[in-house]
């Protein structure tokens, strides 16, 4: 009998090195072509770019390029002079705003999708995609990773990381993770 | 004994006999009873009590057609589990609802005896006097249903969404061939049933089928693209093919109780069957009669037989096969067939097992009353009485398509042969096949549902395979039906009982409309028919039909009422799922929360789920004590406070400007690098929306700070100017507001503070003014130091990524031990800020004030020709110029005011002419204050006001909005 209802493996994942561009796409092309980068052709889609990072596109106007935290430097290096020249396109580090997580197993989708409304399977999210949907009511992005096993890398506000590490470790038939420091009344009444 | 367990038969498993209790009396059954199959084996047919009047009630239905519920007091207590469709527990004990001290002897049968006085609607008419209220108790525990149990239980819940191309419901033959022709395709199919087996009426019925129902499970089995749900029920329909189902005890988690799935369906085959009606007649609420379709259900699912002397009552074929199926287990049979004349093959068939046939016959009255012991009906040779110990009616079946009402896609349209409704709709979401359309043959079933497949299937662009279907022929089904709604009451007769779980009868029904309710719907809320347990699932259509002929009108004319989810009962705790503690809400943290907890502080939300520490209590202080030593410090010495939450977003680009002058009322286009400014934001309607500090960061970059409660409120309001109003300014805008952790340096040794934490950038007043900014380093860790304050002391708002957060406030509290710095919390915050006259959204920001309004005027930029909101404000003001104006109040005798408390004229009971925004025990003034708008308040100053609440009036003298500092000498010193 397995410890947890599901065999998921629920895994937080050190933090990443992360920048999000936005702007018009043209000069958001232009800049990212600039630092090195190739342009995902469709939003939704995770390419290759320099120092391993992996680039997801959202929308016509928003990117996020992810590496390991050891590029961080290299890939603000590169970045930073290029949107610098680029006047209706920015980029920010953002690597210290995601917590990063991973649900793999035959039984991921399974965890997942008690909290994420949108259709995860295979031939809606194909491996190499990425999604922005609601995960137990915040903003997460999934991605379905490159690998034999089925396997997501979640990203959400590193704010609500303890949040969402509850939900995952409940989902997956787990007991609740500690959350102290949670409220949710104010402990005083108003004396009238 | 009458009722017992025949000694084969049944799908039960009498391998794993299982013991319970039930009203104290010890029970055995079998793995797959149900507590009612198990109650009738051991001839237990007296089960409950009716709703008002504590009638004594046996069981009607097998399944969800069924009233009578039970109470599990353990394991696991829980109210109201339906007897006919849960499975027994080994060692469990039930009690039947609402009664004392059982269901046999019930002392609540005494409320038979003011049945003159418990008609419908009789809670406005009768027990008025002195007061409703007093009888109300007494009232409330008398009726209806079990009680929530003392003891916290949670079942294990999961809620989970769940897509797929086909969704059918119900896995009777329509659904099989359905789910069968849809998987077949390779398309993902969920085939939903709230039977632990598949089969539906198979089970009971169709055994020349048996073969053909094998093969559709084999079928099923064998596709890993159709997923099975037993156990399970679609409880709702809405809209776009959303679908909501309870799956109860999933076969692949066992230890959940419940999984609740939310379904987008591309498309829906409801094949969901019937349900057979009675005809009601005098005291046919009677234990021992009930559904014919359901005395044949626990023979054949379950082993039982429910009576030795049967009579059938019906007026159409299909309860021809109950009546033989009992022959043949070894029952007295007569049938009592309300049509003139029967078919000859189907006399034949009765003949042949020994069964006496009467037609033309109407029963008048049910004999017993803890049990029905014999019938009075009469024919053309007269009345006649008749023993029996179980009496199985059939009226005809109901076409069940409540889900395809629920959708609002379907009406409904009488059909005249089978004497019912069924839907009509021209969805191109769904379809419904079997007899939930009327169609009741095993085959014509089948192929209708292999059709449904087909079109859904068709309307994907999927080609569907031939599946097989059954192709016998089933002996008796109900194609025509023969009118027979209820029977009247006659002299000396009992009542005519039309909705047995709401306690409804035909006089009900006649009074509601003599008391003018004459729309079914009306008649509904009026009398209740249709709104107990059963939902009206046998009721509904004979309370109709009754209306109808109460006054003069068919059934299709009087209509249906609206059907609405659930379609079944539902557990609260099983839509809950996991949702419960700290998942009942989303909740967020700062990097710096573990360092607050260990601290003691009292955590809670203030803002946008953001859980921020309240104050932190030291040994005997409550929080007001805690509150008024950290705003001390503050004022007298240095606090720090977490204020990471507030909103930042990133701009660039080269109209930047223009958009910072179009959202705000402030001029923004000659601001400089490295200074900021602070202004409000107002919506198109003219009223403020937010307020903050914007900072330019250097040429072509800008950090916009919003209040935490309003941040992603200003982003969306940014994004859609950008992306709607203003889609060729070449602005970027990034959020990044968790990106950077803060520590927040406040009070007069501030700036000692900072000195100690060795920066390495000039931190005196002509290097670093109010409202300027500077990027560096200190303790080692790069920062941007933004010289703002909302306490109205010298503070330094210092921010630095988040991964340095932790270190950043080690270093904060190390350097500042020897100033005796203190941790502030947002109850010093909010003493802080009110004593400092600044303002909160959500207090004096409360959606109906303009900047004028606070006092803020000075803020719109002297060129400013234009900005978002100014002409709505401007049109709103001339409209009525009276406005409530922000002053500060001052309460006589040293009272505190709720915040919220409306100010009125003499503090009577009348219109506000204002309102207490905040009130808090200054520090600086050693008394309370307050923050209010009040009409007309500035030039009201010196006045005397006064606040309601409840019962007190409290004066307050009308004084400027601000209590310390009013030159701001010291946030800019």
């Amino acid at each position: 009998m397995t410890a947890t209802r599901y065999a998921a493996r629920v895994v937080a994942l050190p933090m990443c090195a992360l920048f999000e561009a936005r702007g018009a796409e043209q000069g958001l092309r232009a800049a990212l072509d600039a630092a090195g980068f190739a342009w995902p052709a469709h939003s939704g889609v995770i390419v290759d770019g320099l120092h391993g990072s992996a680039i997801l596109r959202f929308g016509p106007a928003r990117v996020l390029i992810r590496a390991d935290l050891s590029r961080e430097a290299a890939l603000a290096d590169r970045l930073e002079p290029a949107f610098a020249t680029v006047g209706d396109a920015d980029v920010a580090r953002v690597s210290d705003m995601y917590a990063v997580f991973q649900v793999a197993g035959s039984s991921a989708e399974d965890v997942l999708r008690q909290g994420a409304p949108l259709d995860l399977s295979a031939d809606r999210l194909p491996q190499g995609s990425v999604v922005a949907t609601e995960l137990w009511a915040i903003t997460a992005f999934i991605s379905r990773d490159r690998t034999a096993e089925a396997s997501f890398t979640l990203m959400v506000e590193r704010s609500y990381a303890g949040y969402v590490a509850d939900w995952l470790a409940v989902a997956n038939g787990g007991k609740p993770a500690a959350s102290p420091g949670v409220m949710t009344n104010p402990p005083r009444p108003l004396a009238v | 004994m009458t009722a017992m367990r025949l000694p084969n038969g049944g799908l039960v498993d009498r391998t794993q006999p299982l013991r319970f209790q039930f009203d104290g009396m010890e029970i055995t059954g079998f793995a797959g009873d149900t507590i009612a199959s198990a109650l009738l084996a051991n001839d237990i047919v007296l089960a409950g009590r009716s709703f008002k009047l504590h009638r004594p009630r046996g069981f009607v239905g097998a399944g969800y057609d069924d009233g009578i519920m039970v109470d599990r007091l353990s394991p696991r207590p829980a109210p109201n589990q339906l007897a006919a469709v849960t499975g027994i527990e080994p060692g469990a004990v039930y009690r039947s609802v609402s009664t004392w001290p059982s269901a046999r002897r019930d002392f609540g049968a005494v409320a038979g005896f003011f049945a003159p006085l418990l008609p419908a609607g009789f809670y406005y008419k009768t027990f008025m006097r002195p007061s409703w209220h007093l009888f109300e108790p007494l009232i409330r525990a008398a009726a209806g249903l079990g009680r929530v149990p003392v003891e916290t239980w949670q079942p294990t819940s999961e809620s989970r969404y769940g897509d797929c191309d086909v969704l059918v419901v119900g896995a009777g033959p329509a659904g099989l061939a359905a789910a069968s022709t849809a998987g077949a395709s390779g398309a993902r199919v969920m085939l939903v049933d709230d039977q632990p087996s598949p089969g539906g009426r198979l089970l009971h019925d169709g055994f020349a089928d048996q073969a053909w129902l094998a093969e559709m499970l084999a079928m099923l089995e064998a596709m890993p693209n159709v997923r099975r749900l037993p156990q399970s029920s679609v409880w709702a329909y809405h809209e776009h093919n959303l679908l909501t189902v309870i799956e109860r005890a999933p076969s692949d988690a066992r230890d959940l109780d419940f999984r609740t799935w939310k379904v987008r369906a591309r498309q829906v085959v409801i094949a969901a069957g019937a349900q057979e009606r009675p005809i009601p007649f005098p005291d046919s609420d009677r234990p021992g009669v009930m559904l014919a379709s359901a005395a044949r259900s626990y023979l054949h699912r379950h082993g039982v037989r429910v009576g030795a002397r049967a009579i059938v009552f019906t007026n159409n074929d299909s309860a021809y096969a109950t009546a033989l199926d009992l022959a043949q287990a070894g029952s007295a049979v007569t049938v009592l067939d309300a049509r003139p004349t029967v078919a000859p093959e189907v006399q034949a068939r009765a003949a042949d097992r020994g069964i006496r046939l009467r037609t033309g016959a109407q029963v008048v009255r049910a004999i017993g009353r803890a049990r029905v012991s014999a019938l009075e009906f009469e024919t053309a040779q007269g009345r006649e009485r008749l023993d029996c110990d179980l009496v199985a009616v059939s009226g005809g079946w109901n076409p069940a398509f409540h889900l395809a009402s629920q959708s609002r896609q379907a009406t409904s349209v009488w059909r005249p042969d089978i004497a019912t409704f069924v839907a009509r709709h021209a969805s191109e979401d769904f379809s419904i096949a079997g007899a939930a359309t009327g169609t009741f043959g095993t085959s014509d079933c089948a192929r209708e549902g292999a059709a449904a497949a087909a079109t859904a299937l068709g309307r994907l662009g999927i080609k569907s395979p031939a599946v097989p279907v059954p192709e016998s022929g089933d002996a008796f089904v109900a194609n025509e039906v023969h009118p027979l709604w209820f029977v009247p009451r006659s002299k000396g007769a009992g009542k005519v009982f039309v909705d047995l779980s709401g306690d409804v009868s035909t006089d009900d029904l006649g009074l509601a409309m003599r008391e003018g309710y004459d729309s079914i719907e009306l008649i509904k809320r009026y009398t209740t028919a249709g709104m107990g347990v059963d939902q009206g699932k046998t009721g509904n259509v004979n309370v109709i039909a009754v209306v109808g002929a109460l006054s003069g009108q068919p059934a299709d004319a009087v209509g249906t009422t609206t059907f609405r989810p659930p379609y079944v009962p539902v557990e609260f705790g099983a839509i809950a799922g996991a949702r419960s503690q700290a998942r009942l809400y989303p909740w967020r943290h700062t990097p710096l929360t573990g360092w607050h907890v260990e601290q003691g502080a009292v955590m809670y939300e203030a803002g946008l789920r953001w859980q921020r520490p309240g104050y932190y209590p030291q040994p005997g202080e409550d929080w007001s004590a805690a509150a008024q030593r950290e705003a001390r410090a503050v004022r007298e010495g240095v606090g720090v406070y977490d204020g990471t939450p507030l909103g930042k977003f990133q701009l660039k680009g080269p109209d930047v400007p223009r958009l910072l002058d179009l959202a705000y009322v402030g001029d923004f286009s000659k601001l400089k690098p490295r200074r900021g400014k602070y202004s409000v934001m107002m919506s198109d309607d003219g009223l403020i929306l937010d307020d903050g500090v914007t900072f330019r960061l250097d040429e072509h970059r800008w950090l916009l700070h919003s209040s935490t409660g309003a941040a992603d409120r200003v982003h969306g309001h940014l994004e859609q100017l950008l992306q709607v109003h203003r889609p060729d300014w070449r602005v970027s805008l990034i959020p990044v507001t968790t990106q950077w952790a803060n520590a927040t340096l406040c009070g007069p040794l501030a700036r000692d503070v900072l000195a100690a934490l060795n920066p390495d950038f000039d931190i005196s007043n002509k290097a670093l003014p109010f409202m300027g900014m500077v990027e560096g380093h200190v303790a080692g860790l790069p920062v941007r130091v933004f010289r703002v304050s909302w306490t109205g002391e010298l503070s330094f708002e210092l921010n630095t990524p988040a991964r340095h957060g932790p270190a950043l406030w080690q270093a904060v509290m190390q350097a500042g031990a020897r100033f005796a710095i203190t941790p502030v919390g947002s109850e010093a915050n909010h003493i802080l800020r009110v004593e400092a006259g600044y303002l909160s959204t959500g207090h004096e920001v409360d959606g109906t004030a303009d900047v004028h309004d606070l006092g803020l005027s000075g803020l719109i930029g002297p060129a400013k020709t234009d900005f978002l909101g100014k002409r709505s404000m401007e049109i709103r003001r001339r409209a009525d110029p009276s406005r409530f104006e922000l002053v500060g109040l001052l309460p006589e005798q040293g009272q505190m005011v709720p915040e919220g408390a409306p100010i009125t004229p003499g503090g009577d009971r009348i219109d506000q002419e204002g309102f207490v925004s905040a009130c808090v025990m200054s520090v600086a003034q050693q008394r309370p204050v307050a923050l209010g708008l009040l009409r007309e308040g500035r030039r009201r100053m010196g006045e005397t006001v006064r606040a309601r609440v409840r019962d007190r009036i409290i004066a307050m003298q009308v004084v400027e909005p601000v209590f310390h500092d009013a030159s701001r000498s010291r946030v800019k010193s």
